[in-house]
């Protein structure tokens, strides 16, 4: 199979890089060495690079420079939000609370503070779409609640949680509210002058930027204590030499999604519901994960009864199609995910779970494509499968 | 290794002998307890020797390949050969799996083992400790290395 026949339909785990962006990145790679702290000419240049894409990322969501945090990507974010705000906490306060679908980064991340520095963890579970809601998330606040953390976008299953009402909730009784926007920022519409939130992770390898790169955006007057310590850049936030390339790449895909956010939104979430309905009508016990409306414009998640997503993965990648099951991020883990599990699914049939993600390089074919090779598959390994206990 | 084979896919693509045995004469099933995951295989018997042996998997490439490939290596041995085949012989057979998968290979030989059982106990014969004397450990029990035995068909070509 030669790469031009394969279809990629994972742009939930990676994106494939800008050529806006590579240009960019190479650019800077070739002629800009200098170190951003170095006060000559060569220095001030690559700190001139670094200071407009922060203006880049920091005018995308509405934000000012100031607030932006560069960091190694997502997963760095999501820890500095957590235990940067854990370890700023006063007084009493130890509480955190969360939902039972964040990323991995995030849950562990929350457990492990629980484990090793006892803070009180609260997962709130999710409803069959794999909302919370907010009057669960004020249910769970207490005098000593230190932080709340709801992601925007569900990474497996594409669910969008109510952040503006969340954030608002928190606003309203002094806690500060982190939000994993990694799959939604780029995507959707993410703008902090209208979305009360204090800590926003993202990460450039979801829209178009290079991977080991990502922000958090802080809001001003947001307690945060570093976990690095070093020569102190990102103003002590996250000290360390800057990745002046990757966070350039970062801040020229974060343009390019602006500028393309709308149509492309508006494209992709044809795709997504042509291959919703293709899927329903052609493969019977086809189950639609997540919600129906308030989710991701590229994400289309399914169970299938009486089949096993490593075994649909393998199949759709030997017919050319890169897709994948449960979550990229833990591959290997032949668990159910947590993630279709939290929304009540059974086990087995959690066990089925697959997640198409287009994107801006996907067109009618490949979803045409990806729907006549799938039925086949799934009911090749039904066939396998099928037993009266099994199904 | 992280890739399967071309055995293995082959086996995955093109599974030899899914279904039942109808009726049969042992039938066994295993589970892997990390993933739930599932695989039954029915067997008919003639003559003290495994004449068809059939399998249903509900799991990931790796247990359809290896329920595929020791439903082959099975047919024709004898009984008590059938129930000697282990885990290394399905690895042989498939020229290996990646290697976080290959937990994945035991339930097919924890169910071939489990209708061999089963014969015994529906002709009288008794079961684990009857007068056919103890039967192999379950697969998930240590084990010493032994020589694969023969595989009878030809390694897939099905890599596409
Ligand atoms: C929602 C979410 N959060 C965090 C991450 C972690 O990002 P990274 O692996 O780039 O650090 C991911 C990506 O896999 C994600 O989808
Ligand atoms: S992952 Fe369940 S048997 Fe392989």
């Amino acid at each position: 199979m030669n790469a031009a026949t394969r279809v990629y339909l994972d742009h939930a785990a990676t994106t494939p890089v800008a050529p806006e962006v590579a240009e960019a990145m190479a650019r800077v790679l070739r002629e800009a060495h200098g170190n951003p702290s170095s006060a000559y000419a060569e220095g001030r240049a690559a700190r001139v690079l670094v200071d407009q894409a922060r203006e880049e990322v920091a005018a995308a969501l509405g934000a000012s420079g100031s607030e932006i945090v560069f960091t190694s990507g997502g997963t760095e974010a999501d820890n500095l939000a957590l235990r940067g705000t854990f370890a700023a906490r006063k007084g009493d306060a130890d509480g955190i609370v969360t939902t039972a679908v964040e990323h991995h980064a995030v849950l562990d991340t929350a457990q492990d503070l629980a484990e090793r520095l006892h803070a009180r963890l609260v997962v709130l579970p999710v409803d069959r779409q794999g909302r919370v809601s907010v009057s669960q998330v004020t249910a769970a606040l207490d005098l000593r609640t230190v932080l709340v953390s709801v992601m925007h976008g569900n990474n497996e299953v594409g669910t969008l949680q109510p952040i503006a009402e969340i954030g608002a909730a928190c606003r309203a009784r002094g806690v500060t509210f982190h939000s994993d926007a990694v799959q939604t920022v780029g995507a959707v519409p993410f703008d902090v002058a209208t979305i009360p939130v204090d800590l926003v992770s993202l990460n450039a390898h979801k829209f178009y930027g290079p991977k080991g790169v990502g922000a958090l955006y802080v809001r001003r007057g947001t307690r945060l204590v570093t976990l690095q310590t070093g020569g102190g850049q990102e103003r002590g936030r996250r000290t360390g030499t800057e990745n002046v390339a990757g966070i350039v790449g970062l801040g020229v895909a974060m343009r390019v999604a602006a500028e393309r956010r709308a149509s492309e939104a508006e494209r992709q979430t044809r795709l997504r519901d042509r291959l919703f309905e293709g899927i329903v009508a052609r493969v019977p016990d086809a189950l639609l994960t997540g919600h129906p409306t308030q989710r991701l414009p590229n994400n289309a998640s399914f169970c299938f009864p009486g089949t096993q997503g490593e075994a649909l993965v393998v199949a759709l990648d030997l017919e050319g199609f890169a897709v994948s099951s449960g979550s990229a991020c833990t591959s290997g883990n032949t668990e159910p995910s947590h993630v279709i599990l939290a929304l009540g699914i059974e086990r087995e049939v959690a066990q089925g779970s697959l997640r198409l993600t287009v994107g801006r390089d996907t067109t009618e074919a490949d979803v045409e494509a990806l729907l006549e090779a799938l039925p086949p598959i799934v009911a090749r390994l039904r066939s396998i499968s099928a037993e009266p206990a099994l199904r | 290794m992280n890739e399967y084979t071309a055995a293995a896919i082959d086996h995955f693509t093109s599974p030899r002998n899914v279904g039942a045995v109808d009726p049969p004469d042992g039938k066994g099933s295993d589970a892997n307890p990390s993933c739930g995951d599932r695989t039954t295989i029915t067997i008919r018997v003639d003559d003290g020797r495994v004449a068809e042996a059939r399998f249903r998997t509900f799991g990931c490439t790796a247990a359809i390949a290896s329920a595929s490939a020791l439903t082959e290596l099975a047919t024709g041995r004898s009984v008590e050969d059938a129930a000697a085949l282990a885990p290394f012989d399905v690895l042989h057979a498939l020229g290996g799996l990646p290697s976080r998968k290959e937990p994945c290979a035991l339930m097919a030989v924890g169910a071939l083992r489990a209708a061999l059982l089963d014969v015994r106990v529906r002709t009288g014969e008794g079961g684990a400790f009857g007068p056919g004397g103890p039967l192999p450990p379950h697969p998930t029990e240590p084990q010493g290395p032994r020589e694969p035995a023969q595989t009878k068909s030809a390694p897939g070509t099905g890599m596409r």
